[in-house]
């Protein structure tokens, strides 16, 4: 059995690769979970299923190397993390190819342009989380999204209404949808993005 | 670095059009610049906005479609991209009232908008024709009720033109005419 194979993550190993992220414990578990989560982005940007699962390996094995002497500087941590991530992601492609041979590495679910289906309940739920909102963020985001051809100008109107620019509107109704995305979230029993 | 910049870079990194070197800063400025991350993650929201609306190129509507199919956090999102640009309006509850329901692509919309003003042109054509037949229907049982009374006054007229030459046979009752 190879070395790491043998290994399993302990707390001392994990206790020692959050300090090196942050001294303060808090700021540390703040990191590691903005890490994480930023991983599975990255996998699922390159087409990975269950890439919580491929993030959780990545972290496993940068603080493995750590663990097994590996110099890392607190301000190295992401591209080390960067390092692992390719290889495994290198190594997820290999391992679909052997348990489905043929399949493609960037295989392509039929679409058909201009649809997408989803569930009446996924809609309920936004719609009780919207009814949560602030009322004028409520109105805010709705309008921004209202459908219509003139999107753009009916959003340079709102833009203008608000003194604001554009650029600001679409960072303030981003900032309103991250709300909303993260009471979808705890709704339906998972962690908060 | 522009937001639009941004949410470009995203559609090269996640079709693979971007050189080895710049998919590494790209992966690295990603784990270590918050505003930069955040900026991706508006890109993300308007690439999906886009990809439900079906206004992206046949290419990178398949890998978002890809993407999609594989990530849940992506497929929960792609559903409120879709929730919130499906509503009727501010106030109003969502369009789709099934199970399955899907979005209508917006030249389907046109055809249903042609379809339904063709049908209301057809139903008015009906009634009006309905009406005039009920009108006509209602004259031609009038004339023939008419027609009837016509009868019968004719038949009347027999009688008594039968009855007054008997009553002048009778009783010598001079002839007018």
């Amino acid at each position: 059995m190879s070395r790491a194979a043998r290994w399993t993550l302990e707390p001392e190993s994990l206790g020692r690769f959050l300090l090196l992220l942050d001294a303060d414990v808090a700021e540390a578990g703040r990191k590691y979970e903005q890490l994480r989560q930023r991983l599975i982005r990255l996998l699922e940007w390159r087409g990975c299923n269950d890439a919580a699962a491929l993030a959780d390996r990545v972290i496993n094995r940068v603080v493995r190397r750590i663990d097994e002497g590996a110099t890392v500087s607190p301000d190295r941590v992401a591209g080390f993390a960067v390092g692992v991530a390719r290889l495994v992601h290198f190594e997820y492609l290999r391992e679909r190819k052997r348990e489905e041979p043929g399949v493609a590495d960037t295989e392509r679910a039929p679409f058909v342009r201009g649809t997408y289906s989803t569930t009446d309940l996924r809609l309920r739920e936004l719609e009780d989380s919207l009814d949560r909102l602030d009322p004028d963020d409520r109105e805010l985001v709705l309008r921004y999204h209202a459908p219509g051809r003139d999107r753009i100008a009916r959003r340079r109107a709102i833009a203008d209404e608000l003194s604001t620019t554009t650029g600001a509107l679409r960072v303030r109704v981003h900032r309103i949808r991250q709300r909303l995305e993260r009471m979808l979230e705890t709704g339906r029993g998972g962690e908060p993005a | 670095m522009t937001d639009d910049q941004e949410a470009r870079i995203l559609r090269e990194y996640i079709t693979g059009g971007l050189d080895e070197q710049s998919a590494t800063d790209f992966e690295h400025r990603l784990l270590t610049d918050d505003n930069f991350a955040d900026s991706l993650d508006l890109g993300e929201t308007e690439l999906l906005e886009a990809w439900v609306g079906g206004e992206l190129d046949e290419e990178l509507a398949a890998r978002v479609a890809d993407l999609v199919a594989t990530s849940p956090r992506l497929q929960a999102r792609a559903d409120t991209a879709f929730g919130l640009a499906n509503r009727r309006g501010p106030e109003a509850a969502f369009v789709v009232p099934t199970e399955e329901s899907a979005a209508v692509p917006a030249g389907r919309s046109k055809l249903v908008l042609g379809l339904t003003a063709a049908l209301l042109i057809t139903l008015v054509a009906l009634l009006y024709q309905l009406r005039a037949a009920s009108d006509r229907k209602a004259l031609e049982s009038r004339l023939q009720q008419l027609e009837s009374e016509l009868a019968q006054i004719r038949s009347d007229e027999i009688d008594l033109r039968r009855e007054l030459a008997r009553a002048r046979a009778e009783q010598r009752i001079p002839d007018q005419q």
